[in-house]
């Protein structure tokens, strides 16, 4: 039993677990929140923007989201981290003023994820039956409205479970920028638990922190999932409309959830 | 049925390629205002493309493209697409929208119509489609043959002066053909001028004033349905007729 007592006193520590809860409460969650959040709008913009230049029809801006996607889709997180903040960060310190490497860190994680996303909304838009494009562009839309009003939202309904794994990752991967070297009213979670860790010799300090990690990404999963359930069904007061017979063959059929 | 503005229109001369494959070769196709001409013809014969190049989904390489006598090759092909309303074999109706926000939509984000009205105006099209009662569920929910009746209304709202139905019955079960094929008969002796990409020989030989028959990227014949039902000229039509007749 010493090995659990071990483990026990090592990760399971209350007395350091309860130490370190106010500042994770205080500094590290509302930080950590920034980060991901600001990150996440960033790179979901600029994720569909390079899906909608991944499918263009103009070869240079299809190049460019090759480029771009297989650059930061295929380096560590962490090297590109550096590479922004370490390397373009005096630069624009000089430019703006602003020293604070947190920025760069949101810049950084945008520029990640945004590869990423621009991915997922690829395949999504992809998914999309032709005729759809074809209908809408028959109606008499150009191909920028057809795409935005009727293409993209559905292919984007179709991605919301992939997306929100990737809005997971992101916030796990915000945790990295303690590589910045953070001031202590910017430290995230994972760096307050890590600065608890070696403060107290015990790493319960992580537990504490995974604790919080988890407390975002769990519901995040089960919300989407809701809202994507209300999506392939309609709104929830259409989910008792009788179907005609030969509708519900052809829902198990073909197209059922599209 | 509805208040109609029926246009002419006419292909002349209409040659399309892709790559080396020659789909369409020199078309020439007029359809009268305020009458229905049907296009049959084997599979792959370029019917489908000749209806696509014809509301210019697909530019043409060649020809010219005449609605009401006006060339609309050099307007805005978004503009002469509200001129022309399109039904298509596999419905292509939004499937995250209700029924009545698929008629709806184009009226509010083509013609501007306030959202009220949108609706007003989908469910008077939808009414007259006998599926007003089903404006707030989803397409899914409905068997083909209303889908398409929906497309129909659709494709109506946009009160079009012409319309093209590409084998617009082609997808459905055998029993839910009828329906929508009285619906595009309606349309028909009501005055609107349409084309119809169709294997139902019933409906080109009844319906319709003119039957135009394609093979290969060409037309082989073109007439009056007794014509070309009784008196095909070209071995073609017979070979045609004969397999499916």
């Amino acid at each position: 039993m010493d090995y659990l007592n071990n483990l026990a006193s090592t990760f399971l520590d209350w007395k350091v677990i309860g130490e370190v809860l106010p500042s994770l409460f205080a500094v590290g969650l509302p930080n950590t929140l920034v980060l991901a959040v600001s990150s996440g709008i960033i790179g979901t913009a600029l994720g569909m923007l390079l899906a909608l230049m991944g499918i263009s029809r103009n070869l240079v801006a299809r190049w460019i989201a090759r480029v771009y996607t297989d650059v930061f889709r295929g380096l560590p997180a962490i090297l590109t981290i550096l590479v922004i903040s370490l390397g373009f960060g005096p630069g624009v310190r000089d430019l703006t003023g602003i020293a604070s490497p947190y920025p760069m860190g949101v810049a950084a994680l945008s520029l990640i994820s945004a590869a990423y996303i621009g991915e997922i909304f690829r395949s999504g838009i992809q998914s999309v039956d032709k005729g759809q494009l074809e209908a809408s562009r028959a109606l008499g839309f150009g191909y920028g409205p057809a795409m935005r009003l009727i293409v993209v939202p559905q292919g984007v309904r179709r991605v919301l479970p992939a997306l929100v794994n990737q809005f997971i990752a992101l916030i796990k991967d915000s945790s990295l920028v303690f590589t910045l070297g953070l001031m202590a009213s910017e430290r995230e979670l994972f760096q307050i638990g890590q600065d608890e860790a070696s403060r107290s010799g015990n790493l319960s300090g992580y537990v504490a922190a995974g604790i919080f990690y988890l407390a975002m990404t769990i519901p995040l999963t089960h919300v989407v999932n809701l809202i994507d359930s209300r999506l392939r069904t309609g709104r929830a007061k259409n989910r008792g409309e009788k179907q005609e017979p030969d509708a519900a063959v052809a829902v198990v059929g073909k197209g059922a959830h599209s | 049925m509805t208040q109609l503005t029926p246009g002419s229109l006419e292909a002349k001369g209409i040659h399309l390629a892709f790559g080396a494959n020659k789909v369409l070769r020199g078309i020439d196709l007029h359809v009268r205002a305020g009458t229905t001409t049907s296009v049959i013809g084997p599979s792959g014969s370029g019917k489908s493309t000749l209806l696509r190049v014809m509301n210019r989904l697909i530019e043409p390489d060649q020809g010219d493209l005449l609605l009401d006598g006006r060339s609309v090759l050099k307007d805005s092909p978004d503009e002469l697409r509200r001129r022309i309303g399109m039904v298509f074999q596999q419905f292509n109706l939004f499937p995250h929208k209700s029924v009545g926000e698929n008629v709806a939509f184009a009226l509010r984000k083509l013609r501007k119509l306030p959202k009220e009205q949108a609706r007003e105006e989908a469910l008077a099209q939808l009414d007259l489609v006998g599926l007003r009662h089903k404006a707030d569920v989803r397409p899914a929910t409905l068997s083909g043959g209303q889908q398409q009746r929906v497309a129909i209304a659709r494709a109506l709202a946009m009160k079009p002066e012409v319309m093209f139905f590409d084998e617009a019955t082609s997808a459905l079960d055998p029993e839910l053909v009828k329906g929508v094929l009285a619906l595009m008969t309606d349309l028909a002796k009501g005055g609107m001028t349409m084309v119809v990409v169709t294997h139902e020989m019933g409906f080109s030989k009844n319906v319709s004033d003119t039957v135009t028959f394609m093979d290969a990227g060409v037309v082989v014949e073109s007439g009056s349905p007794d014509q070309l039902f009784t008196e095909p000229r070209t071995e073609r039509l017979k070979g045609f007729l004969s397999d499916v007749l």
